[in-house]
């Protein structure tokens, strides 16, 4: 069952002093150009930092198996919902609502014979070789 | 534990208190259940009011009754009292809110009050949505998807949004209080593989209430936020996703459907014992196909999206995983099957519910099979077929669940009986009624009639004046019962603590229950459905 | 089965007396045996109410990160419009607010009243700071035309997507202040009851859950700070 754990202020401030270190540490490291390792190594210390957070603030380290198993059934729901969300979004074949310019497909249109199927959009006249959805530059209209 | 005879004139949670104060104050759980009772029984009445003037409108085929705005607002407003504010709320909110202390042996919930605070904000999200259906309508559908009800329908979205997202705070606290009493109130000697399964099925149904609802709410804030500060979440104008919208909205909507089913599966496995005399067969894997359920339930939401313009990858996935989820359900139906071998089977109302709801559940997941196929669901996505097969889960599974619960706890939860004879009748008659509404369905969904829409062409007539005339003697079969439960509350003979002779410790307390449940905690010893077989020529002493 | 089955029961040795009064300290609610169930409940609820919260803001983020991979340029470019110098300083004052949470907590379990106050009303005030300082960031928005729907003016490169962007971070942003607010309004409650001495060394159980709830925001916050903030800055 549960139980009330006294947890010494001393490891609360050494906790505290750890976050805001890592809150120095990843402002820093946004400053510096890593490419795509930005947002994974800004998610990695967010999730550290959230860890300290539950683990010592709000005394998961100490909790019973009921806690943690909420904890856990917790980032299993949130992990499917990225997941299979994101799954669809990554290998969907034709982004419907994508303007025009991000969809590489629409470039083939006319090669195939299909240009007139969608009226409204004009397929650009140059295709770039490495216009894929997720790296397109300046999305603009 | 043998009830006191003389303990029908004894204080019990009725008459124990009088007067409306009293009832929108209480904290007793089983009062709670009642005022569920009462107020899903109004939206009910709403959502079968307009399933009603659907069915008389496609009498013929130009619908004559009404114009198409008013017909997309009926369906709209038919699919989200029953779904929202009656299927989801029915067995937990009333059987489950009444029933699982007593089962448990407890004297409440762990959290009374916020039991309470559930009941009005459901009050408050149902007003809303009324609110909405009465200035004006909806005209969305259930489903509200974007970006039609973020910028085409010119209807109330924005309020019925609302009071779908407020209704769904009473949907978490409600699970959230039955998971923390299940796991902290249990009577000594009540071990996980003692509880009733309809304990595991709401187990597992408030599992789906506390990870889901979050996700619709937060889903129908964002349409509402959308609608009416006009920023973009899933506005494709500004490069935003509708299907997206339909991601996050099926997340939750998906697994729905096993909030409405298993609670119901939950019933059925109580009344089944009961009525044979027998043990339950196969325990355990009931209780755990209970969780599997849960579980598969929420990987298989994509099956919605096949036509979507979902990737074939994540049609291929949902596809598979959701014919995984006939391996629990078929469980369960062989198990309740195997009880009913050489069981001294009684044919009492709750029994016809529970045999009714075998068969239907089944021709309503056998046919979402065909649906998880991702051929033919091209063919028949959209059509009638569908409204078929998710009606014979919803009314032949979850409301033929629904009142056989009721009719079986009906003495325990009012100390009257019901007349027998005309609840046999009325079950006859729904189970009649519903599958001549819904059958043909099926064949006008395969033969290409698609749902929601007015109008359609004249060779479906014949079919459709059947599923009119059905839903008539099922509307017919659905009034017997409220108005003999009505009757019986103040003329009903007095039923004893236990008049079916039934398993679990809610018989074994007076009907009604005294406010605290029991006169002292009980301390449980054996297994449940202890049901011993009776002896040829021997009859089961009803009252 | 075998019978013995009393010790695999964690409250058995406290059923039988139903008498429900009498106990030490605040009173034990009818439903409950005794305190430790009444503690065992409460905690498990507030962790399965967290759960439900991750869901809540787990939805939103995970349409956020749909159209972060969709839309990586035009949403590192939108993430520029807001203000680091804030946002960071909100973060160390949310941090903080966590540290005198958890010290008040701590001064509640050791039945120290006037401690409690103390940090509670720091807390507080931490709080409030927090929203201060978002007001202002909202402020700055809407002068620069950036809020989404009231006079949207950016027209850039992506306009759109900016638009999408900021969508989301007042989507985001807007939630986690109202738990905020929410929070502030927990902890002006438990600083009345405290004065009015309602917790004491064996009761003590809306301090901690107040302090899971606080944690919790603090949490989101951790997660919103870099996800908003931090994508366009290299």
């Amino acid at each position: 069952m549960s139980q009330h754990v006294v947890v010494p202020v001393a490891l609360y401030q050494r906790i505290f002093v750890t976050l805001i270190v890592l809150t120095v540490v990843t402002v820093a490291v946004a400053l510096v150009d890593l490419g795509e390792w930005n947002a994974v190594v800004a998610l990695s210390i967010a999730s550290l930092k959230a860890s300290l957070v539950a683990l010592y603030f709000m005394g998961l380290r100490w909790g019973d198996r009921m806690t943690r198993v909420a904890v856990l059934v917790a980032l299993a729901g949130v992990a499917l919902l990225f997941g299979a969300s994101l799954n669809d979004d990554l290998t969907r074949e034709s982004k419907t609502y994508l303007p025009a310019e991000l969809r590489p497909e629409m470039l083939d249109f006319s090669v195939q014979g299909l240009d007139g199927l969608t009226p409204e959009v004009a397929p650009p006249p140059a295709p770039p070789p490495a216009a894929a959805p997720d790296t397109a530059h300046g999305a603009a209209h | 534990m043998t009830p006191d005879p003389s303990s029908r004139t004894a204080v019990n949670y009725l008459n124990v208190d009088y007067g409306v104060r009293s009832w929108l104050l209480t904290k007793d759980h089983k009062r709670i259940g009642f005022l569920y009772l009462v107020s899903i029984t109004v939206m009910f009445a709403i959502g079968g009011l307009a399933a009603l003037a659907i069915r008389l409108d496609l009498l013929t085929p130009a619908g004559d009754l009404m114009g198409d705005d008013t017909y997309n607002k009926m369906f709209t407003m038919h699919g989200v009292a029953m779904v929202f504010f009656f299927l989801v709320p029915s067995i937990p909110a009333v059987l489950g809110n009444f029933l699982i202390p007593l089962m448990i042996g407890a004297r409440d919930l762990a959290f009374p009050r916020l039991n309470l605070a559930s009941w009005y904000i459901f009050i408050l999200g149902g007003g809303i949505t009324l609110y909405a259906v009465l200035t004006g309508g909806v005209d969305t559908g259930w489903t509200f998807y974007t970006p039609y009800s973020t910028e085409g329908s010119n209807t109330n979205v924005t309020s019925a949004a609302l009071g779908v997202f407020v209704s769904g705070f009473s949907s978490i606290l409600t699970g959230l209080n039955f998971l923390v009493t299940i796991h902290r109130m249990r009577a000594p000697g009540l071990r996980w593989l003692r509880l009733p399964l309809f304990v595991w099925a709401q187990y597992a149904t408030s599992i789906i209430f506390i990870l889901g609802t979050p996700v619709i709410a937060i889903t129908v804030l964002l349409v509402a936020v959308e609608r009416s500060l006009d920023i973009g979440i899933f506005d494709p104008a500004l490069g935003g996703d509708p299907i997206l919208f339909q991601h996050l909205f099926w997340f939750y909507s998906h697994p729905a459907v096993y909030i409405m089913i298993l609670p119901a599966m939950g019933v059925v496995s109580e009344i089944i014992p009961c009525f044979t005399r027998n043990k339950i067969f196969g325990y355990k894997f009931i209780a755990v196909s209970s969780l599997a359920i849960a579980l598969l339930g929420f990987l298989v939401w994509g099956h919605h999206m096949f036509v979507s313009g979902q990737s074939v990858n994540a049609s291929l996935i949902f596809s598979f995983l959701s014919f995984a989820v006939a391996i629990p359900s078929a469980v369960k139906v062989f198990n309740w099957t195997a009880t009913l071998y050489k069981g001294s089977i009684g044919f009492e109302a709750p029994m016809l519910y529970a045999l009714g709801f075998i068969g239907l559940f089944t021709i309503g997941g056998l046919t979402g099979l065909f649906l998880a196929s991702l051929g033919l669901d091209v063919h028949v996505h959209d059509t009638y077929f569908v409204v078929a097969h998710f009606h014979y889960i919803m009314v032949g599974g979850a409301v033929m669940g629904y009142l056989g619960g009721l009719h079986f706890w009906w003495p325990k939860i009012s100390g009257k009986l019901y007349p027998e004879w005309l609840a046999r009748v009325s079950a006859v008659i729904i189970f009649l009624g519903f599958n001549l509404t819904f059958f043909p369905q099926f064949v006008l969904g395969y033969l290409g009639m698609p749902r929601r829409y007015h109008v359609y062409p004249p060779e479906f007539q014949v079919l459709n004046v059947f599923s009119t005339a059905g839903a008539s003697i099922l509307g017919f079969g659905y009034l017997l019962p409220i108005v003999y439960f009505a009757w019986s509350m103040r003329y009903g003979k007095v039923a004893s603590a236990n008049p079916w002779n039934a398993a679990g410790l809610e018989w074994a307390t007076p009907s009604p229950p005294p406010p605290d449940n029991f006169a002292e905690t009980p301390v449980v010893e054996d297994d449940p459905y202890g049901y011993t077989r009776i002896d040829p020529g021997e009859e089961l002493q009803v009252a | 089965m075998p019978d013995s089955h009393a010790a695999s029961v964690p409250h058995a040795h406290h059923h039988g007396h139903d008498s429900h009064a009498g106990h030490a300290g605040h009173a034990v609610a009818h439903q409950f045996d005794d305190a430790e169930q009444q503690f065992g409940a409460a905690t498990l609820g507030m962790w399965i109410f967290l759960l439900t919260e991750v869901m809540f803001f787990g939805a939103i983020l995970a349409a956020y990160a749909i159209y972060f991979v969709t839309y990586v340029d035009p949403f590192e470019d939108a993430s520029n419009h807001l203000s680091l110098a804030l946002g960071a300083l909100n973060t160390v004052i949310l941090l903080t607010s966590s540290l005198t949470m958890a010290r008040a907590v701590h001064a509640a379990q050791t039945a120290d009243a006037r401690t409690q106050v103390r940090w509670l009303v720091r807390t507080l005030a931490l709080g409030a700071a927090f929203l201060v300082i978002k007001a202002f960031e909202y402020g700055s928005k809407f002068e620069e035309g950036l809020v989404p729907g009231i006079g949207f003016r950016y027209d850039g490169p992506g306009a759109a997507q900016h638009e999408l962007f900021l969508s989301f971070y007042f989507a985001l942003t807007g939630l986690h202040a109202l738990h905020m607010i929410i929070g502030i309004g927990v902890l002006l409650v438990l600083v009345w009851m405290a004065r009015r001495g309602r917790f004491s060394a064996a009761y003590f159980t809306p301090v901690e859950m107040s302090g899971l709830y606080w944690h919790f925001v603090d949490l989101v916050w951790i997660f919103l700070f870099p996800m908003l903030y931090l994508l366009g800055r290299h």
